[in-house]
């Protein structure tokens, strides 16, 4: 946010509208090569709209953002961010140009955007449906994940007998990948849906509990101290000094946690669970259908990003004390 | 809170820390202590490093246990740490996830008390924080903090407070200033305070009696009344022969 607004300053009035341009300039120079350029022979896909669309609807957008720049001087974070989005395109171009107009990759591992895009218009409401699947198993192995790491986390880091029994167990447990489990815990559970939960909560306990655990640690003695001259009870401690003072550090564990269990997912969905994004990538990679690989990847990253930012949202909001946290 | 207790008998205190380690040999931090700090009065504890002088305020405030003598309050003796007794440390130690407001009311929260906004708001205004009621500890200067730190501990109605070190960390102007509001909420609420300073200016300027502790043996060496009305006057001959005094005693002249 300081660098949108350092720009006007740094920034003469001519290079800055330059700069407004440069998106849309991009975005043209590409919707022409799509245009003119015939496709190349080897690929025999009929001709698909979605890609020259996209394309499109993003230059009238863009266009319409840098206008607005130059008339009145806003938009000033659109200005900011033109140079990557004009680059994006840039690159979306050129591998239009490397697999489409020339067919210089395989075409059928690596399909050219139109078909890509083809495959989130014909099939965005199956993709949609798998993405709900992955969602409720995901977030049914975060809460589990979750709630357990910050028990045990509390209790291992709280009481010395708990961690005298606990901690070795998780020292052992602990770092062996949860995918490692995979055959356990499908004959362990009745269904593969409680043996993926099972498995990304596990995924996701790990790094909490330690993370937890160092937290409550490293939390300032004298805090307690000073709660102690107040008549603070063993409870009162743990839920208002210990677990606030460890808190940075539990988000960490969270984190590290959530990044695990999209691990565990993926594979979990590869490997058993019927229906899914990651069943979905694995059953199309199966019957050659790439253009539907690429896709639900792109519904992945979408999503994963979605899910992280929101964690950060909540994050920020637990932390707004603190100064110079980690940002994404 | 009619009358005003908070009377403090240390009878033949003694702490010693057992060896940490092969070979090493157990430390005697304080060498048989025996005083009475009356209720009401302003006591401050003198010395150099080594001298026990926080030790001795640990105990009484019962974060630590002397291996040999006790500590009678009112009477009773102290079996640990309890709100009767508050402590302010060198660093505010406030919460940084709390706000100012927040700090303040932690032990009114910690009892379980309700419509608490009044009595934080009075107390904020008390150590003259008013209007920062909503920041957060990292915003507020070292000595802003010691104030809200203060407040925290007075809130509580503690019939003792206790200090160890609390303006170390600070500039010699906020300091002076915050002295002055330090004897103004004693006159003004008529509890105990016990500091612990290796300021002798601080301790002859707040202190109706300067307890002089020297290290090695650790012990109580000498009491020195202060009997000159606040505001004392720094430059006074009175006040020089005292801070000398007390020099003196800690063997720092010729």
């Amino acid at each position: 946010m300081t660098e949108t607004s350092n720009l006007s300053e740094e920034e003469a009035p001519q290079i800055e509208a330059i700069r407004a341009f440069f998106a849309p300039a991009a975005i043209f120079l590409t919707l022409i090569a799509q245009l003119i350029l015939p496709k190349a022979a080897a690929v025999t896909a009929k001709s698909l709209p979605w890609y020259t669309d996209v394309l499109l609807v993003a230059l009238v957008i863009t266009v319409a953002l840098a206008l607005y720049h130059l008339f009145t001087g806003k938009a000033q974070g659109f200005v900011y961010k033109s140079y990557f989005i004009g680059g994006v395109f840039l690159v979306l171009g050129l591998y239009n140009l490397v697999t489409l107009k020339f067919a210089l990759i395989n075409p059928l591992f690596f399909p050219s955007p139109e078909s890509i895009l083809n495959v989130i218009v014909k099939d965005w409401a199956f993709l949609l449906k798998c993405l709900g699947y992955s969602t409720r198993l995901l977030l049914t192995g975060l809460a589990f994940g979750i709630t357990t790491g910050l028990i045990t986390g509390v209790l291992i880091g709280w009481y010395a007998n708990w961690s005298y029994w606990l901690s070795p167990v998780v020292k052992l447990f602990g770092p062996i990948p949860s995918t490692a489990f995979i055959p356990v815990a499908l004959s362990a559970f009745a269904t593969s849906f409680q043996a993926s939960v099972f498995l990304i909560a596990l995924s996701t306990w790990f790094p909490i509990t330690i993370l937890t655990n160092s937290g409550i640690i490293n939390v300032k003695k004298e805090f307690f101290e000073v709660a102690d001259t107040m008549g603070a009870s063993d409870a009162q401690k743990i839920f208002r000094v210990a677990i606030p003072g460890a808190l940075p550090d539990i988000f960490v564990g969270i984190f590290n946690g959530i990044c695990s269990s999209f691990i565990t997912l993926m594979t979990a969905e590869m490997i058993g669970v019927k229906y899914g994004i990651g069943w979905y990538i694995n059953w199309q990679r199966q019957i050659m259908g790439y253009a539907n690989v690429y896709a639900g990847l792109l519904v992945i990253a979408v999503s994963f990003s979605l899910l992280i930012t929101i964690f950060f949202k909540i994050r920020d909001h637990f932390l707004r004390w603190q100064k110079g946290i980690i940002q994404w | 809170m009619v009358e005003t207790l908070g009377e403090i008998q240390i009878n033949d205190v003694q702490k010693i820390y057992p060896a940490d380690g092969l070979g090493a040999k157990t430390t005697e931090a304080i060498h048989h202590v025996s005083a009475t700090i009356h209720p009401g009065e302003f006591v401050a504890l003198i010395g150099p490093s080594g001298c026990g002088k926080s030790t001795l305020l640990r105990i009484l405030a019962g974060l630590d246990v002397p291996t040999e003598g006790t500590v009678i309050v009112d009477g009773n003796q102290i079996a640990g740490p309890s709100r009767e007794r508050g402590l302010v440390f060198q660093d505010a130690t406030l919460y940084p996830w709390l706000t100012i407001a927040e700090n303040v009311r932690f032990g009114l929260k910690l009892d379980h008390q309700k419509d608490t906004d009044a009595k934080v708001q009075e107390f904020i205004d008390l150590v003259g924080l008013t209007g920062f009621e909503e920041q957060y500890p990292s915003q507020l200067s070292g000595g802003m903090q010691q104030r809200v730190a203060i407040a925290r501990a007075l809130i509580n109605y503690p019939k003792i407070l206790l200090f160890d070190e609390p303006f170390g960390a600070l500039d010699a102007f906020t300091r002076m200033r915050l002295h002055d509001q330090l004897i103004n909420i004693w006159q003004k609420r008529k509890l105990t305070m016990v500091i612990v300073t290796h300021d002798v200016e601080e301790a002859v300027y707040l202190a109706d009696r300067v307890f002089t502790m020297t290290p090695r043996p650790a012990i109580l060496k000498e009491i020195v009344p202060v009997n000159l009305p606040h505001p004392r006057d720094r430059n006074s001959p009175e006040f020089i022969a005292l801070k000398e005094k007390v020099l003196g005693i800690l063997n720092f002249k010729a």
